[in-house]
């Protein structure tokens, strides 16, 4: 249906538009661009003409003055430039060729305007050689007579000759020239006139011919044939398009024709669709006419088109207004005032409307308003009055089921669900949706018998009405009761057609009993005891605990208050602060001390809440309270413990560490003095090994009660650990309260304690730091104590020593060291040095010990006694460490390269090393950086490696040995180990402490003991190796003894990398057996 | 008595007088070689108002130290009296600047022609290294922030601000820098007392030595090229200059915008309208005095040596063709 009539419109649309545009094509390549064109072309030509004019003039020597002819060039410049310019109206419009002629004809104008400018230089120049040539003339007659004629002669033949153009004449002037010169040769002043006539003539004469050229070649230049050829180009366009323009006026006409028999057509098919129309109209007004319903149409403007009888009927105060035409606006406000209600009876949109319209008469239509496909709208109404009366009754009927507070199921014979009310979809959590249809079965819970149910049935079947209580389940899985009453419902012919089932939902009621049980369970059986008063205070109930607890029962509490309870260890304030809380937030809890029957006082903790009534006025207050007496003193306990010394029952160094900073934080509010004493007791080791702890326990506490007599109240004492003891004095008011204190001290450990019945002498040495003289921390202040005790036993014993400027300058000294250690490492200021051992056997330097050397900037040389301990202490050994055993590998790796392939490396590693984590992996990744071989590497460990002999330690060297790597236990013999209890170990060699080989071998214990070691570590498999060998004795001695490996100052000191090469070439060299000289070289 | 005839004869020649000039300029120009300049054409005064500020506008140089008015200065005959100019840094441009003044009769603009008009001409001096060093986007983006002169623009202009409208706004200004009614247009207009005697006599010798074949027209020069040496072997001008020639200056003429052999050493005829205040002179301003120029011209264009004595005639006469205008005689 669409498509024909978008052709009916696009097709005269498009041929319109057509007409139209072919219409400009015609109209606009007309008469205007034609006419610019043609002027300007015309305006070329006569331009050019007159160029050609002024430079004949000019040529012709008529015309000097020069700006007509500038005037014409730049006209015709300017015409030109219209010519080639693509945005004026001829370049680019019409085709390439003519595009081509444009540019052919622009190029000769430029020819021309330049071949113009040669012309007019060349005519400036004859017309001078003109002008001087009778002045010239007139020179010559003034001083020589004779010639004078001569000249004139050849002047009159210059001048025929430019009216002539005669090359004779030309001929004849040259000649009459040379042979004037001819004659003249001899006489010098009119030699220079003559030179200078000829001059002027000879160059006239060219600048003639010159002019002559120019104006010839001017005239050769082809601009009218160019121009004519331009010209006759643009009239065959011109033609062309008159002819298109023909041809376009014909297929103007054609379409014209076309249009206008189209219209015709048209015109013919109106007329046809307008009597079918009117045909279509009758019959719809006949069929709506017909209708029971009442009908009303109204076209898009919203004015009634279309009603039937009906209709009038329905609405039969409209009379006369009802008529064709009407707005349905106007309409509207005439039926709105008789409608007492619209019930909206389907959700209402836009455009459809479905309503029930009851009017103030009573009657109720239904009435559909909908939307037409043009956009007016259709009414349509339907008398319903009597069946919505009908429909109502139902309806509340219906809706008194449904608002029921009751649940109801309506099932039928067969038990399967009709109806169920939202009630009983609440209760049991199913929708009416779910359970149309099954059996109330899916209601229940599994608590009742089928006994039960049978029951229920005869019953119903018998036409009884049935009455119980059902436990059933909700659609959740929870459980409820509900109270049931079921009936049989029966129709007109008295059969029963369906049961119905009312039933009530008791759940909650039930669950209150059993509250209500369980509360009071708690209440009996709870060890806290709870006590109820009203309003007023007294007491209206307590609990078993209650009365376990205070020793009172119900009866002899009941009605009195709970002043009875109270002891006096509670302000006034604190029951006032009670109340208020219990005032404002309705509760209160706290400790509190109350008294028992038989009078004891406890602690307790007390709840106490206010129970409100709805009004918010309290009822009753409930007490709920616990008995804490076994808890206060188990905290009490802990605290002891946590705080002082199990031993002596002074504070222990925890509480002490508290106690020094409140004295600082103290002496420093309060500006006083304050003085630590740091108690060691002298030879309290010996007691405790030989009369055994408990002896040494005793002793201890006789000390702590000895030491607590000597000092103030105020003063602390504490047990520091195992014999060491620490003194506060919170204020002294100079150093010498200390040393007396100190003193004092010291007298009273000296006398003699009873133990076992003996007289015990002791000891003691102290250190003082005072504050804040010494140190201003806690720490600090201890530190320094602890190093002045160590100074005072150095002293001997039974001294005390003050902590002084000289052991202030060992703490910064050690201070600045460790600063300078930590930036060592960053700045590179370590090195290692290397010592040969040499293979006694063959004499070959089998390996080196790696050695760190520190250089400090300032310092200079830092021994490695001094900072390797610091480095230790301050963890930085692992970094130093790592450092080291990469260097040495390193190295080891440069050797190999240089061909000392054979030479092993040892490094040292310390027991805090492990401490700090270093293990296998990490020298693993080490020698995988570095590429070395790691059964050229030996790690040198000392024996406290293995004091503790855990599995740990054992674990971790295996791992080491697993690497490949060689193990060498270092300073042998200075530790306790002895060489059985290393078996445990993975040990490939021995390292002799220097300190048996140095008396070697005149010292008769250290011979026989290296003899021993010798013997049993090459029992056991172990190479050994002897440090520190100096001269040939101990050498000799050693080699004796088939000592396997030597190091020592003997052959090498430790050296640089760099040397290292040469001193082993040197202690290898055959030339050199003698060792001595070896050395003596290398120094 | 006489006195009193004689005062009133006076009187009546006086009045007889104020009639008879009106009459002088129907009368027909004299006939000769030289033409009156035309009046100043009736140009939009806006846009030459706004070509005279951007005349004197600095922003046209790349460092804003230079304007036209730098090298053309109105007030000394529209010209800078320097041998060359100096541009932008201090920069030695390489040739003598022509003035300013009747530049619109000019046929070509610059020694060389390789301007055809006062709007081409522009082009020139903006983009030369040694003269602004700039170019028409700098400039452009420099005034776009001078709202004022943008507004003006908008006025003038359909399009505005441009490189185009700029360089019309300078020519038209320039057409506006006509040097009218000096002694000698009076005179050749009719007016037999503007020139004295010996201006008359300059302007005959000016004729018969034939200085007039190349300086003629209104503007005295400024419409056809001349070859310098036309005569005289154009060497042995260099040579007396004392320095060589130099292809990459402007002695070659104009064989350095066409290419052609014939055209090296051909200049574009000077105009001598303010000739005697546009010292020094050529296109190298080499030459420092008008009558050593004369000298010159005649020894190499005409192959004559001219007397001091007509010298300083032609300069009398030359002195009659300075006209006026409120810019060049404020």
């Amino acid at each position: 249906m669409k498509s024909p009539r978008l052709s009916v419109f696009l097709v005269p649309l498009l041929a319109i538009s057509f007409v139209i545009s072919l219409f400009f094509v015609i109209y606009d390549s007309d008469l205007h661009l034609n006419k610019q064109r043609a002027n300007l072309l015309l305006d070329l030509q006569k331009l050019d003409g007159g160029l050609d004019r002024e430079i004949l003039l000019i040529s012709s020597l008529q015309q000097q003055n020069y700006d007509p002819v500038t005037q014409a060039t730049a006209e015709i410049r300017a015409l030109k430039g219209q010519l080639i310019d693509r945005h004026a109206s001829f370049y680019g419009q019409l085709n390439p060729a003519f595009d081509l002629k444009l540019s052919a004809y622009a190029s000769i104008i430029e020819d021309k305007i330049t071949q113009a400018e040669r012309v007019k230089t060349a005519a400036a120049i004859v017309r001078n050689g003109l002008n001087y040539l009778p002045q010239i003339i007139d020179d010559l007659h003034r001083i020589d007579h004779h010639n004078s004629d001569q000249v004139l002669m050849i002047a009159n033949q210059l001048y025929r000759h430019y009216i002539f153009h005669s090359t004779l004449d030309a001929d004849d002037v040259s000649q009459a020239i040379e042979q004037l010169k001819a004659d003249n040769s001899t006489n010098p002043d009119q030699h220079f006139f003559i030179r200078n006539l000829n001059l002027h003539i000879q160059g006239n004469l060219k600048a003639q011919q010159a002019l002559s050229q120019l104006h010839e070649d001017y005239l050769q230049i082809p601009s009218a044939k160019t121009f004519s050829q331009l010209h006759q180009a643009y009239r065959f366009h011109r033609a062309q398009e008159i002819k298109q323009g023909e041809h376009y006026s014909t297929l103007l006409l054609a379409i014209c024709s076309l249009l206008l028999l189209w219209l015709g057509f048209l015109f013919r098919k109106l007329a046809i669709s307008h009597q079918s129309a009117e045909k279509a109209r009758l019959r719809l007004r006949d069929g709506v006419d017909s209708l029971n319903e009442a009908f009303a149409l109204f076209d898009q403007a919203g004015n009634l088109v279309l009603f039937n009888e009906p209709f009038k009927h329905c609405y039969p105060w409209l009379k006369v207004d009802l008529k064709v035409g009407i707005n349905r606006q106007l309409l509207l406000n005439k039926i709105e005032p008789h409608i007492a209600q619209t019930i909206h009876a389907s959700p209402d949109n836009d455009n459809h409307r479905h309503n029930l319209q009851i009017l103030s008469n009573g009657h109720c239509y239904l009435s559909n308003e909908t939307p037409t496909a043009e956009g007016g709208e259709v009414w349509v109404r339907i008398d319903v009055t009597h069946s919505r009366h009908n429909q109502l009754e139902l309806r509340k009927l219906s809706r008194a089921l449904e608002q029921s507070p009751v649940s109801v199921v309506i099932t039928d014979l067969n038990g399967n669900i009709e109806y169920i009310n939202p009630r009983a979809e609440e209760t049991s959590g199913y929708t009416k949706a779910e359970v149309i249809g099954s059996n109330p079965r899916i209601f229940l819970s599994d608590y009742h018998s089928d006994n039960d149910y049978q029951q229920m049935w005869q019953a119903l079947h018998a036409g009884q009405e049935w009455q119980g209580i059902f436990r059933n389940k909700h659609k959740n899985g929870t459980l409820y009761w509900e109270s049931a009453t079921i009936s049989s419902l029966r129709n007109d012919a008295n059969e029963i057609t369906h049961y119905v089932a009312v039933k009530d939902d008791i759940s909650a009621k039930k669950q209150a009993e059993d509250e209500l049980r369980m509360n009071a369970a708690v209440f009996e059986t709870t060890r806290e005891g709870i006590l109820i008063t009203d309003a007023k205070s007294r007491i209206i109930s307590v609990n078993p605990a209650f009365t376990q607890i205070t020793g009172y029962p119900l009866e002899e509490v009941r009605g009195k208050t709970p002043n009875l309870l109270r002891s006096d260890q509670q302000t006034d304030e604190f029951y006032a602060d009670m109340w208020t809380s219990l005032n404002q937030h309705s509760q209160w809890s706290g400790e509190i001390w109350n008294k028992r029957k038989d009078q004891s006082v406890y602690p307790q903790w007390l709840s106490v809440s206010a129970i409100k009534n709805a009004q918010g006025k309290v009822q009753q207050y409930v007490a709920v309270f616990s008995d804490i007496t076994q808890r206060k003193q188990q905290e009490h306990k802990i605290r002891q413990q946590a705080n002082f010394d199990a031993l002596t029952g002074l504070p222990n160094r925890t509480m002490l560490k508290g106690e020094l900073q409140n004295t600082v934080l103290n002496a420093s509010n309060n500006q006083h003095c304050s003085a630590l004493l740091f108690v060691d007791l002298d030879r309290f080791k010996a007691v405790n090994d030989t009369m055994g702890h408990a002896v040494g326990d005793t002793l201890l506490q006789q000390v702590a009660k000895r030491l607590r007599h000597e000092i103030r109240d105020q003063d602390v004492i504490a047990r520091f650990g195992g014999d060491e003891f620490v003194v506060i004095l919170q204020t002294i008011h100079s150093t010498e309260h200390a040393s007396a204190t100190s003193q004092r001290l010291i007298d009273c450990l000296r006398e003699p304690f009873d133990l076992q019945e003996r007289e015990i002498y002791i000891g003691a040495s102290i250190g003082i730091s005072l504050y804040p003289e010494d140190s201003t921390n806690a720490d600090t202040m201890l530190r320094h104590a602890d190093m002045a005790m160590y100074k005072a036993k150095e002293r001997g014993r039974n001294q005390y020593q003050f902590f002084n400027a000289e052991m202030r300058d060992q703490v910064r000294n050690r201070t600045e060291l460790e600063q300078a250690l930590r930036l060592a490492l960053q700045n590179n200021e370590f090195e290692l040095y290397y010592q040969p051992i040499i293979n006694t056997r063959n004499g070959k330097v089998e390996s080196v010990e790696s050695l760190v050397r520190w250089s400090h900037p300032e310092r200079g040389i830092v021994s490695p006694a001094d900072f390797i301990p610091m480095a230790e202490e301050t963890g930085l050994i692992q970094p130093l460490g790592l450092w080291v055993f990469e260097h040495a590998c390193q190295q080891m790796q440069a050797w190999c390269e240089l061909g000392l392939t054979e030479l092993s490396v040892a490094i040292n590693i310390s027991s805090s090393q492990r401490h700090l984590g270093f293990n296998a992996a990490a020298a693993q990744a080490l020698i995988t950086k570095t590429g070395v071989n790691p059964n050229k590497l030996i790690i040198e460990i000392t024996e406290s490696m293995f004091l503790d002999g855990s599995e740990e330690a054992i674990t971790w060297l295996n791992e080491l040995k697993s690497l490949g790597v060689m193990l060498a236990i270092d300073d042998f013999g200075t530790g306790y180990s002895s060489l059985s209890y290393l078996k445990r170990f993975p040990i490939d060699k021995l390292k002799i402490d220097r300190a048996f080989v140095s008396d070697l071998p005149d010292d008769e214990d250290d011979a026989s003991l290296v003899k021993a070691i010798i013997a049993m570590s090459h029992s056991m498999g172990l190479t050994l190796v002897a440090e520190g060998v100096e001269n040939y004795e101990q050498l000799d001695y050693l080699k004796g003894l088939e000592c396997d490996l030597i190091q020592g100052y003997l052959y090498s000191k430790p050296v640089p990398a760099d040397q290292l090469p040469d001193v082993i070439r040197a202690l290898e060299d055959p030339a050199r057996k003698d060792a001595a000289e070896a050395y003596n070289f290398i120094i | 008595m006489v006195n009193r005839v004689v005062e009133r004869l006076r009187l009546y020649l006086f009045v007889s007088l104020l009639f008879w000039v009106p009459e002088l300029s129907a009368f027909d120009l004299r006939h000769e070689p030289i033409s009156p300049l035309p009046a100043a054409p009736t140009l939009p005064s806006q846009k030459a108002e706004l070509g005279e500020s951007l005349f004197h506008d600095v922003r046209l140089s790349q460092d804003n130290s230079i304007s036209c008015a730098s090298c053309h200065n109105l007030a000394k005959g529209g010209t800078d009296n320097q041998s060359v100019s100096h541009g932008v840094n201090g920069a030695l441009g390489s040739a003598n600047a022509p003035t300013v003044y009747n530049s619109a009769l000019n046929f070509m603009q610059f020694w060389d022609g390789r301007a055809l008009n006062l709007r081409e001409q522009a082009n020139g001096p903006v983009h030369n290294p040694v003269e602004m060093n700039s170019n028409w986007p700098e400039i452009i983006q420099k005034l776009s922030q001078d709202r004022p002169l943008i507004e003006s623009f908008a006025r003038l202009y359909p399009d505005g601000l441009t490189a185009d409208n700029i360089r019309d706004a300078i020519a038209t200004f320039e057409a506006s820098l006509l040097t009218g009614y000096s002694p000698f247009d009076r005179w050749l207009k009719g007016d037999a007392q503007a020139l004295s005697k010996q201006q008359l006599q300059g302007y005959r010798l000016f004729k018969s030595y034939g200085c007039i074949s190349c300086h003629q027209g209104a503007n005295v020069g400024g419409n056809m090229f001349a070859y310098l040496g036309t005569v005289n072997n154009v060497q042995s001008y260099f040579q007396q200059r004392g320095t060589p020639i130099n292809i990459n200056t402007p002695d070659y003429g104009r064989y350095n915008v066409t290419g052609e052999l014939e055209d090296k050493y051909l200049f574009k005829v000077p105009s001598l309208r303010l000739a005697v205040k546009t010292a020094p002179y050529f296109h190298d301003g080499s030459v420092s005095t008008l009558q050593e120029a004369i000298r010159l011209m005649a020894r190499y264009q005409l192959g004559r040596e001219i007397p001091d004595n007509h010298t300083e005639a032609i300069i009398i006469f030359l002195n009659s063709l300075v006209g006026e205008h409120p810019r060049l005689t404020p």
